[in-house]
């Protein structure tokens, strides 16, 4: 007897559906679970029994051999246990063989048959959608994920024997509702922090306005406690909110390694990502065990990577962080799969000037040794410095500032500029890949960023000072190009370029 | 008659299968086989349920020290069964369903758990 059910598995945040394909035969007890199935998968036949005999329904006598179609994909995820025994149940004739036609089920059972909350449910479900399948059956836990995907109608059943209940109805009882829309403007509105908390640095809050505008990266440079975290922090309340879409970007990434909270199924704000300086290249990047999982930079997908105390970190780590800076995804690819992950972040890092962080500093004297500074500079390699569009140095706050009743500008308003920014960067970028300055090609930087004759005799004798590199070269024309849309002009002038220059580093950091 | 050279366990293994092979005819089974040896395993009891051809192994203990009886099969246990019921399904071909039921005696009370294992 043969009967068949659809779930779904992952390869990296794309979901893709999975026929379950289930058949009985008599003859020796044996239960075979074919269709390269991983561990976990494997493991199910010991929940699918328990749970089937505890929920009150007949485990079949007999030869069961599961297929799970395609064969040559890698199926992993603990919610093919559900589809599984639905798919036995009909086998066996416990359910209708109907009942399981469209309709993609997904959910861990317990042992004792109730069915638990499980991972990458929204990208499954979104494979499902665009297969045309109406309806999903899923864990009450995953109840808000599922029906982030409109118009998809989405059952949470806690139980199996719920479940089986659920797929006898006909016709199928109503969906579960939620409006999405509703949930997401409510909180995309919310925020704790604000930049008006952020008192005096006005060069820096100027830079990080830069930054938000043309999605750029930054290195904030000052001594211990002069607010460099406090600023990176506060940097996506002045980030442009998140699109719909983009909000989905994100969230596929925390579903799939199930940083999802239960009752917030959409990520609707900004990310900031702060790692610690401890962390290993796979943490960073991704990997692990088996099927690789999104790493840091993934999480902080349209979002912030903030990496505090840059000198710290490994440098392996930083390197591996040049070509997603580039490209804006990472390919990892090992033996047991190939996986693509998103990983377009603003990346903001902070360091102290030395290693006692002192040195340049208007009111403590630095104990540092010039090697000690040249060792301590020298951590951070060439090619990355080179990525950085922004150098900002920070310094501590006056005694007047820090008493002083000044108030920094708010969030709202420094949003706003950077949303005009945007539109006028989104709309000359039309037709092109890029959606902010700082992802502009070498042809897109050709055709917006001309100068006229001063800027160029400006940017000629930049290129001797500075010693710019051809990236530097082109990267400080995008950050022109940022300053001159944040003030509504059309062509790039010689004031934007002397600006954007005054964020390359000073001859006395790096070497450079 | 006495004989000490039969172990204890051995007696009690034999007076085990006795009661569960007399328990299973009280349930409706037909005995067919006791002691069924072949080189790589042995079965208890064979017997038919209805139609189905029922391997039944015994499984018997006087305290839980060293666990319930039905704990007490292991994977060489299952492997050893498997050989058997193989060696068994390979002389007499008739069979069409089987099934692998596990009777537990455990201080004077007795448990079938049918369709108790997949070998």
């Amino acid at each position: 007897v043969y009967a068949k059910a659809t779930s779904g598995t992952l390869s990296g945040v794309e979901g893709s559906l999975v026929e379950v394909q289930c058949d009985l035969a008599r003859g020796m007890p044996a239960f075979n679970l074919v269709g390269l199935p991983e561990k976990e998968v494997q493991e199910s036949r010991e929940r699918i029994r328990s749970a089937l005999v505890n929920s009150g329904f007949v485990y079949p006598q007999g030869r069961i051999t599961i297929n799970l179609a395609p064969a040559d994909v890698r199926k992993q995820g603990v919610g093919l246990d559900l589809p599984v025994a639905a798919s036995i149940l009909a086998a066996s004739g416990q359910i209708p063989l109907n009942a399981l036609d469209d309709v993609v089920l997904l959910g861990e059972l317990s042992l004792d048959g109730a069915l638990r909350r499980v991972k990458g449910v929204l990208p499954v479900v979104l494979a499902a959608k665009d297969a045309g399948v109406k309806r999903v059956v899923v864990p009450e836990g995953n109840a808000y994920e599922a029906a982030v995907v409109a118009p998809v109608d989405v059952h949470p059943v806690a139980t199996l024997a719920q479940a089986v209940e659920l797929l006898g109805q006909r016709p199928p009882p109503t969906a579960f509702v939620f409006d999405r829309e509703r949930y997401f403007e409510a909180q995309r509105a919310r925020t704790a922090l604000d930049f008006g908390e952020i008192r005096g640095q006005e060069q820096a809050k100027r830079a990080l306005e830069i930054v938000a505008a043309g999605g750029h990266n930054v290195l904030l440079i000052g001594p211990p406690g002069c607010g460099k975290s406090m600023m990176a922090k506060r940097l996506p309340t002045i980030l442009p909110e998140l699109a719909f879409a983009e909000a989905l970007d994100v969230t596929r990434v925390y579903s799939i390694v199930g940083l999802l909270p239960e009752d917030r199924p959409l990520i609707t704000q900004r990310q900031v990502r702060t790692p610690h300086h401890t962390i290993s290249y796979a943490g960073m990047v991704g990997g692990g065990h088996g099927i690789p999982r999104p790493g840091e930079i993934s999480l902080a997908h349209h979002g912030v990577l903030f990496l505090d105390e840059l000198p710290e970190f490994d440098r392996a780590v930083l390197e591996t962080l040049r070509q997603p800076l580039e490209d804006h995804h990472i390919t990892l690819s090992r033996a047991t799969a190939s996986v693509d992950y998103p990983a377009n972040f603003t990346l903001v890092a902070s360091m102290n000037p030395c290693p006692c962080g002192y040195w340049g500093s208007h009111q403590r004297s630095c104990r540092c040794t010039p090697n000690d500074l040249r060792r301590y500079q020298k951590r951070i390699s060439g090619p990355l410095l080179d990525r950085i569009d922004l150098f900002v140095e920070v310094q501590s706050l006056t005694k007047e500032e820090l008493m002083g009743k000044a108030v920094g500008e708010a969030s709202e308003p420094i949003r706003q500029r950077v949303a005009c920014a945007r539109v006028r960067q989104r709309e000359r970028l039309r037709g092109t890949e890029a959606f902010c300055n700082a992802q502009m090609d070498a042809s897109g930087v050709e055709r917006c960023c001309a100068l006229d004759a001063a800027g160029k005799a400006l940017f000629e004798r930049a290129v001797d000072h500075f010693g710019l590199s051809a990236r530097a070269f082109h990267r400080t024309l995008k950050v022109a190009r940022t300053i001159a849309d944040l003030e509504g002009a059309k062509t790039l002038q010689t004031q934007h370029l002397a600006e954007a220059l005054q964020y390359r580093p000073s001859g006395r950091w790096f070497s450079l | 008659v006495h004989n000490n050279n039969i172990p204890s366990t051995y007696i009690k293994g034999k007076v085990a299968e006795r009661q569960a092979a007399l328990y299973l005819a009280s349930r409706g089974y037909t005995l067919l086989v006791s002691n069924y040896h072949t080189r790589r395993g042995e079965i208890d009891l064979i017997a038919r349920d209805g139609d189905c051809l029922v391997f039944v192994e015994v499984k018997s203990r006087s305290s839980d020290r060293f666990g319930t009886p039905e704990e007490a099969i292991t994977p060489k246990k299952r492997q050893r069964l498997r050989w058997a019921a193989r060696h068994y399904l390979m002389c007499h071909p008739w069979a069409l369903d089987v099934r692998f039921d596990v009777v537990a005696l455990f201080q004077g009370r007795i448990t079938l758990y049918q369709n108790a294992l997949e070998v």
